[in-house]
């Protein structure tokens, strides 16, 4: 795929997960509802039941039963009528009959019903109601003198209260699914086009442009500020790194042309200069030492990517500091001597830290040599361990030349070398090497002026021991 | 003596095999671990150089493969610019000794030397000696012609790897290996500057000459004729 026509594939609406989200929850609102209106339906079914049964009773109750005593069946008959003058379809039902069954007095149909509770099929013309099913809930009960008095009620007012909250229920819930899916809608649209923000820029940076960043302005503090600010740290490191990498790349090749050079030079006149056999051996001979020169460069740059590409603290182990640096200070003092320069130490006993013996000694024998070969002679050296409050700190400290402010950082990097050290032997990556070891094992390094005179301070942070723990 | 090398590249291998050959072994070379595994079970070989990256069968899995049928001839394993991790692994393999490349044929030379003339037990031997120069490892006391030597703890770890290998080339890079536990080149001349030490306590003012510079090549600690 060409650079620039890169696309990440875009994601419709309907198929995002956020909709997908809002759908279920719509779903699973019904549900609720549903089970909701069917609980209510059923209590208010219930209650209405008992209130309705509570009536006829207490209506049967009060024409049997009359505060002057029993009705006859005169009385009875009179009351009855007279009730069903003004309400003939209802809601309150009444019928009378002699022992034969006949109906003496009544608005209900003719129907043979044993004493007893029952649901009475009313004529449509019966009811108010333009119901088809219109129904009453009736009472039968045998009175003393052998007569049938039925009361009842009409169960329209019932019915229509189920149906008015069947509807309500059905109406609410509707609009409540309707709602979830637009505002899932609507979320997921949001959510959507901040999804395509991040894959836009996505997009930009695999199309090459490493200086895009994802905007946070509107993002804010929310998850989405978050996720915005922790893909451009990490966007800043991954770009730092791709630098890192073309400034190393480049460095390599300016630092190995200039030995490369020299070398073909030299075969070019040996290959020349036939008649010699003297000076072909020894130009081969150099030879072999600027490539030799030219592999340890490589091999220095290889040991720094692996430190810097291993994994914190995998291999490590209790390494007892005190004893390390005495040795290294025995190795080193003779050399120091030989050098016309003088090594002392300051090593407090007992100390131990946590971390890989042999990066840290190589770590210590790149700061020793560095004070011992940019020092003039007649300089001194000291190498000083103890511990302080803050952890355990070593210093290597020399009186030459030191390192000017400006430069102490970019000393740290790779084939960076001070003007004056150019003509000195070394990679110039003595220090970057060091860099990458105290990253591994977080130990702070500092450099510091000692006036005259540099002082490396490492101070173990992370990680320490006392050996009396071990 | 015999000697199996197994290295894929040709001309490593090439390299490795006339170099061999010009000091007198007998070199079989094998172009995969497969083969390499094959000839090394089929033939008694007295020393076997292993590349660890290997077609076919991994260095590796090879030397693992070898070792677990309980073969003990001494192995020098190969690799591209070797760092202490691999090297901890080649060893832990079963590998007696690590060279990365690229190197020096006379670092290699000295190695096979070291490898094929290592006899067994000798490092629990506790008294060392050459001719007048005597070493006694359980009091840590050095005497040359009856006579006592202070010797610093690095020139005495120094004197008994020399002591050790006496009659061989041994190269700087094996005394930084061996001696310091330094898996690096240092940019001082901290080898030579403990030699010279030691040789001015134990050569200085005795006869013969022990301790020998071999040019080009090393260090030699050795008995005249």
């Amino acid at each position: 795929m060409a650079r620039g026509t890169v696309c990440v594939p875009r994601v419709e609406l309907l198929h995002t997960a956020a909709f997908r989200y809002a759908t279920l929850h719509a779903l699973l609102f019904l549900g609720i509802a549903a089970l909701l209106a069917s609980a209510v339906l059923i209590e208010v079914r219930h209650f209405g039941a008992q209130q309705m049964h509570t009536t006829v009773t207490s209506m049967s109750q009060r024409l049997v039963a009359d505060p002057d005593g029993p009705l006859n069946l005169a009385e009875l008959t009179t009351e009855i009528t007279h009730r069903i003058r003004h309400e003939p379809y209802g809601p309150d039902y009444f019928q009378l009959r002699d022992p034969q069954r006949h109906v003496l007095v009544g608005n209900l149909p003719n129907r043979q019903l044993a004493p007893g509770w029952h649901i009475l099929a009313l004529p449509a013309a019966s009811d108010h109601s333009d119901d088809d099913d219109a129904s009453a809930e009736v009472f039968v009960q045998r009175l003393t003198h052998g007569d049938f008095l039925t009361v009842g009620r009409g169960r329209s007012q019932l019915v229509q209260l189920n149906e008015v909250l069947l509807s309500a229920f059905l109406t609410a819930g509707g609009i409540g699914a309707l709602l979830t899916l637009l505002s899932g809608l609507l979320l997921s649209r949001n959510y959507l086009h901040r999804v395509e923000q991040v894959s836009e820029n996505a997009s930009r940076i695999i199309a090459g442009d490493l200086n895009a960043r994802i905007a946070i302005a509107d993002a804010g503090d929310n998850e989405f500020g978050l996720l915005a600010r922790s893909l451009n740290t990490m966007l800043d490191r991954i770009q730092t790194l791709m630098e890192a990498t073309r400034q190393v790349s480049s460095d390599i090749a300016h630092d190995l042309r200039t030995p490369l050079t020299h070398l073909r030079q030299k075969l070019e006149i040996a290959l020349q200069d036939r008649s010699n056999a003297h000076g072909l051996h020894k130009t081969l001979a150099e030879a072999i030492t600027d490539v030799d020169a030219v592999l340890a460069t490589f091999t220095a740059l290889l040991s720094i990517t692996r430190v810097e590409a291993r994994d914190r603290q995998t291999g490590f182990t209790a390494v007892d500091l005190s004893q390390l640096l005495t040795e290294l200070a025995g190795d080193y003092q003779p050399v120091a001597e030989e050098r016309g320069q003088t090594l002392q130490t300051r090593i407090m006993p007992n100390i131990s830290v946590i971390g890989d013996r042999h990066l840290l000694t190589q770590m210590f024998v790149n700061l020793i040599e560095n004070a011992l070969t940019h020092c003039p002679s007649r300089t001194s050296i000291q190498l000083g361990l103890q511990q302080e409050t803050r952890g355990v700190v070593t210093n290597i400290a020399d009186s030459g030349p030191g390192i000017p402010a400006a430069e102490r950082q970019r000393v740290l990097r790779r084939f960076y070398r001070l003007d004056r050290s150019r003509a000195t032997s070394g990679s110039g990556l003595g220090l970057a090497l060091v860099a990458a070891i105290t990253d591994l094992h977080g130990i702070r390094m500092r450099l510091l002026d000692q006036q005259p005179g540099l002082r490396v301070e490492l101070l173990f942070t992370v990680i320490q021991k006392d050996r009396h723990d071990s | 003596m015999h000697i199996l090398l197994i290295e894929d590249d040709y001309e490593t291998g090439a390299y490795i095999q006339r170099g061999l050959h010009e000091q007198g072994y007998v070199v079989d070379h094998a172009r995969d671990g497969r083969d390499g595994l094959f000839q090394a079970t089929e033939v008694q070989y007295d020393l076997m150089i292993i590349d660890r990256m290997l077609p076919g069968l991994d260095g590796l899995a090879l030397l693992r493969a070898l070792r677990s049928t309980g073969t003990r001839t001494p192995v020098l394993m190969l690799t591209a610019l070797g760092e202490v991790d691999q090297r901890v692994e080649g060893l832990e393999a079963g590998a007696d000794d690590y060279l990365a490349k690229p190197f020096a044929f006379i670092e290699l030379l000295a190695r096979i030397n070291a490898l094929s003339r290592r006899p067994p037990l000798q490092e629990r031997v506790t008294i060392l000696c050459l001719t007048d120069l005597q070493m006694d490892r359980l009091s840590h006391r050095v005497q040359r012609a009856g006579q006592l030597i202070e010797l610093q703890p690095r020139e005495y770890r120094l004197l008994e790897y020399l002591l050790l290998h006496s009659g061989e080339v041994v190269t700087r890079t094996m005394l930084l290996e061996q001696v310091w536990d330094f898996h690096f080149d240092p940019h001082t001349s901290v080898v030579e500057t403990h030699i010279s030490r030691l040789r001015s306590k134990i050569d200085r003012d005795f006869k013969p000459l022990l301790l020998h510079t071999i040019r080009g090549a090393g260090y030699c600690l050795r008995a005249p004729g």
